[in-house]
């Protein structure tokens, strides 16, 4: 083979993969071209190709890829995916205007009188950075606060100690211990979402397709997930009433 | 005795037999199912075996078109064979077709060892059930309704029976009903479950009833679904099948039977153009009002209240209070809003209340309500009105200031605002926040380096700083810590001839046991040198060749021959010896 044709097919070759193997950005601009020429199930494959590329993307990259993607699966007609790819970006940007409105929007269209308990707004106000940081956003902001403490520590040992130093080092602390504590309870205790796919679902007594069917559930219809086992979620409804869903059934989110 | 032990053993070597041969078999899984078409009414039987592994459950995929209920637990078979053992698991699972239509049984998959194994599909064939005359039928269920082509919002009955012949047995904990979802409809159940016997083309029936209050919501032909109900059916055995105990406890054998309801269909008729007082009641209705006194001063209150009654939606009644009424200010009260339930509708009243306070004395007449509404029965709008009332205020006792500006001016009606209509709000379009992130902090380990990473930080800050202090309350320790480095520093600026070199090293060597000892090293003869290193408890062989350096650097200084030119240069040695000593020192 000479050389030229084999270096020409190489380029080629090397393109072909570039362009198979398109980065967020690429992915994302296609997503959105394609939803608004109302081709929605191909705005979904591009929406999760930029999800699911091997570059790591930012926490916000991802709120705002579900955030589109939860847009696409609403006007192709699957409520339950929707309402899922909201929550998980409600995860990282949970102050996001738009998406409230757009999850509420969502919300409106389930059939089941189903409201989820929220806290109480007393204690939303007192831990506002529990219930009002994204994940992403709670654990940047406990690194950082940490960072800042032990460097104020080492600073403390070779500068002369003066008051502004000790504010900031003790602010810092004091920010350490409170997101701290919320990183580790959403780490340890996520608050997770069990979100229904199907039309409609099933819940049953037990972990068993042939125990007692206590409810029934329709798609996009929102219940606390209490335990996840194997093909399974345990599931809390209001008023205390439990059951066990399958787990094809529901995408679990975690807020 | 020995018979029981040639007994264990044999248990013993089988189980092994079978424990060796478990893993040798065969893996695959298969589904059969009893019939491949079936009616609506019908229950499908599916047997799913996996052979090769008696402990595997498969994972059983959604099949829309059926709801899928587990019968009964595992069945384990064992089978001995020229070729060896094999061992296979049964579960059994129970398809009630939801509609009629050719659907496909996805694989059942099991995963045994990391492998997947997958059934093959199948098709099943769902076909309406037969038209047995319910005279020939023992057990049905129906769903009929009042009217079939009411208007939009006009209410009617939805009656679901279930009939069940007298010389049927079932389990009176089986069954388990479905009613349709009544799409297009707003269902409010009548009333509590009505059972009674009928006899029906000369079979005596116990009939099971339920009703429900069916508002339409939009015109055209709807359809009502088909209710399912699913129960166990006894039937007796023969006496000659039955055990000694069979009266006691054996009923007979139960059969899961499903039975369906026909679907209803239904046109809704449209309302024909309405007054512009219609604010949607349909039904029947009536209005009447009543006034607490119609003789009272300016500045006291009257109390005047509607009420509006009858069958029908109820929630559309709006409160029939003018916006303003002259000469009156207002206060509204709470609306008290009653359902009742009647033999076959639904209704009850709506009342309203207001406190009326004249502004100024004066006759006043409260003029009639009028409320529309769109009656099925006469397929006409009509009106129900209350009386008009005529009121006579007097002068108020005393001046009493009163705020005119509520009541006065009719023209500033205010208006809620509707919401005209709803819709997602647009894709976020900002490539720029699509970006690449850091990475370290999307893994457990990043998070854990970010974390820790400061602390270490400040621990190695701070023994720095800690030696640091140390060094310099006791300057011994700085000298300990640096006499090798000084020494090597030393060693290398070292120029000249052989003799010039060994006795410079000799120096370097002086002052490095100086340093490490905190000594003046400088003036060490060898022989203190020696004591010194064997104080220190240094080795006797590293002693001997400082000793012998030391010597040789006495008898260069005062020009004797050293005999080091033999061996070439001292330093290398020198290097190797230091580095051995500051071992021995520090340890």
């Amino acid at each position: 083979m000479k050389p030229l044709p084999s270096a020409l097919i190489f380029c080629a070759l090397t393109l072909a993969a570039f362009s198979a193997h398109a980065g967020p950005k690429e992915s994302f601009i296609e997503g959105n071209l394609a939803y608004g020429k109302a081709e929605y199930e191909s705005a979904i494959e591009h929406f999760k190709e930029a999800l699911n590329s091997n570059h790591p993307l930012s926490s916000n990259s991802h709120a705002q890829l579900h955030y589109n993607l939860g847009n696409a699966y609403l006007r192709n007609g699957q409520l339950g995916a929707s309402i899922a790819s909201y929550l998980k970006s409600l995860a990282q940007q949970p102050l996001d205007e738009d998406l409230i409105a757009n999850l509420q929007f969502a919300r409106s269209q389930t059939k089941d009188d189903l409201v989820l308990e929220e806290a109480d707004p007393i204690l939303k106000t007192l831990f506002f950075w529990h219930f009002s940081f994204g994940r992403s956003d709670a654990l940047l902001v406990f690194l950082v606060a940490n960072a800042i403490f032990w460097l104020t520590m080492g600073l403390r040992l070779y500068a002369p100690i003066n008051s502004a130093l000790v504010l900031v080092q003790r602010c810092a602390l004091l920010i350490t211990l409170l997101v701290g504590a919320s990183v580790f309870i959403r780490w340890v205790a996520p608050n997770q979402i069990a979100v229904i796919q199907s039309k409609q679902a099933n819940v049953f007594a037990g972990q068993d397709a042939a125990s007692v069917i206590r409810f029934k559930l329709h798609e996009g219809s929102e219940v606390s997930a209490v335990a996840v086992d194997g093909n399974w979620v345990k599931v809390d409804l209001p008023e205390q009433k439990q059951g066990w869903i399958k787990a094809s059934d529901v995408v679990v989110v975690k807020l | 005795m020995k018979r029981l032990a040639l007994s264990a053993c044999s248990i013993v070597t089988l189980l092994l037999c079978v424990q060796g041969a478990h893993a040798s078999s065969p893996k695959s899984i298969s589904v059969s199912a009893d019939k491949n078409e079936a009616t609506l009414e019908d229950q499908i039987i599916l047997t799913v075996t996996i052979e090769g592994d008696r402990q595997a459950f498969p994972s059983v995929p959604s099949i829309p078109a059926f709801d899928v209920v587990r019968r009964g637990g595992a069945s384990t078979q064992v089978q001995f064979g020229s070729g060896g053992y094999r061992s296979s698991v049964e579960y059994t699972f129970l398809l009630s077709p939801k509609r009629i239509g050719t659907f496909t049984v996805p694989s059942f998959t099991v995963e045994q060892e990391g492998k997947t194994y997958k059934s093959q599909p199948f098709k099943i064939k769902i076909i309406s059930p037969k038209a047995t005359p319910s005279a020939k039928r023992n057990l049905f269920i129906t769903g009929s309704v009042s009217t079939d082509t009411p208007f939009v919002q006009q209410q009617l009955v939805y009656t679901w029976r279930f009939f069940k012949s007298n010389d049927v047995q079932i389990d009176g904990r089986s069954p388990r009903v479905e009613f349709p979802d009544f799409e297009g409809f707003v269902a409010i159940q009548l009333d509590e479950q009505r059972e009674y016997t009928m006899v029906k083309d000369g079979t005596r029936f116990s009939i099971t009833e339920m009703r429900f209050i069916l508002f339409p919501q939009e015109e055209g032909l709807h359809t009502i679904g088909r209710s399912s109900l699913n129960l166990d059916v006894i039937k007796p055995q023969p006496s000659r099948q039955r055990d000694i105990f069979g009266d006691i406890f054996q009923r007979g054998q139960r059969v899961s039977k499903r039975i369906i309801s026909e679907p209803v269909k239904l046109t809704i008729k449209p309302l024909p153009p309405a007054p512009d007082n219609f604010t949607g009641l349909v039904g029947e209705f009536s209005a009447s009002s009543s006034l607490s006194t119609q003789n009272l001063a300016s500045g006291e209150s009257a109390t005047l209240t509607y009420k509006i009654s009858g069958k029908g939606n109820l929630d559309a009644i709006k409160p029939p209070f003018p916006e303003a009424l002259e000469g009156f200010k207002i206060y509204h009260d709470k609306a008290t809003n009653q359902p009742m339930s009647y033999a076959d509708s639904l209704g009850g009243f709506k009342e309203f209340r207001a406190a009326l306070v004249p502004l100024a004395p004066g006759n006043y007449t409260i003029p009639p309500i009028e409320v529309a509404f769109f009656n099925p029965d006469t397929e006409a709008y009509e009106t129900a009105a209350s009386p008009e009332y005529i009121i006579n205020v007097r002068p108020g006792s005393a001046n009493e200031k009163l705020n005119l500006t509520g009541s006065s001016d009719a023209a500033v009606a205010k208006q809620a605002v509707k919401t005209l209509g709803d819709d997602l709000l647009p894709l976020d379009e900002n490539v720029d926040g699509v970006s690449v992130g850091l990475g370290l902090l999307d893994n457990l380990p990043g998070r854990a380096l970010c974390f820790f990473a400061p602390p270490l930080l400040f621990a190695l800050l701070f023994g720095f700083r800690r030696r640091s202090e140390l060094e310099q309350s006791d300057v011994s320790l700085r000298r300990k810590r640096l006499a090798l480095t000084h020494a090597l520093r030393n060693l290398k600026g070292l120029k000249g001839n052989d003799s010039e070199r060994i006795t410079g090293s000799a120096t370097i060597i002086r002052q490095f046991i100086g340093d490490k000892l905190n000594l003046e090293g400088k003036a060490l003869t060898p022989t203190e040198a020696t004591d010194q290193l064997r104080r220190a408890q240094v080795a006797d062989s590293t002693i001997e060749k400082v000793s012998e350096l030391l010597r040789l650097s006495e008898a260069a200084q005062y020009g004797m021959p050293t005999g080091a030119s033999h061996g070439g240069s001292p330093l290398p040695q020198v290097h190797k010896l230091l580095s051995h000593l500051d071992k021995e020192l520090s340890s």
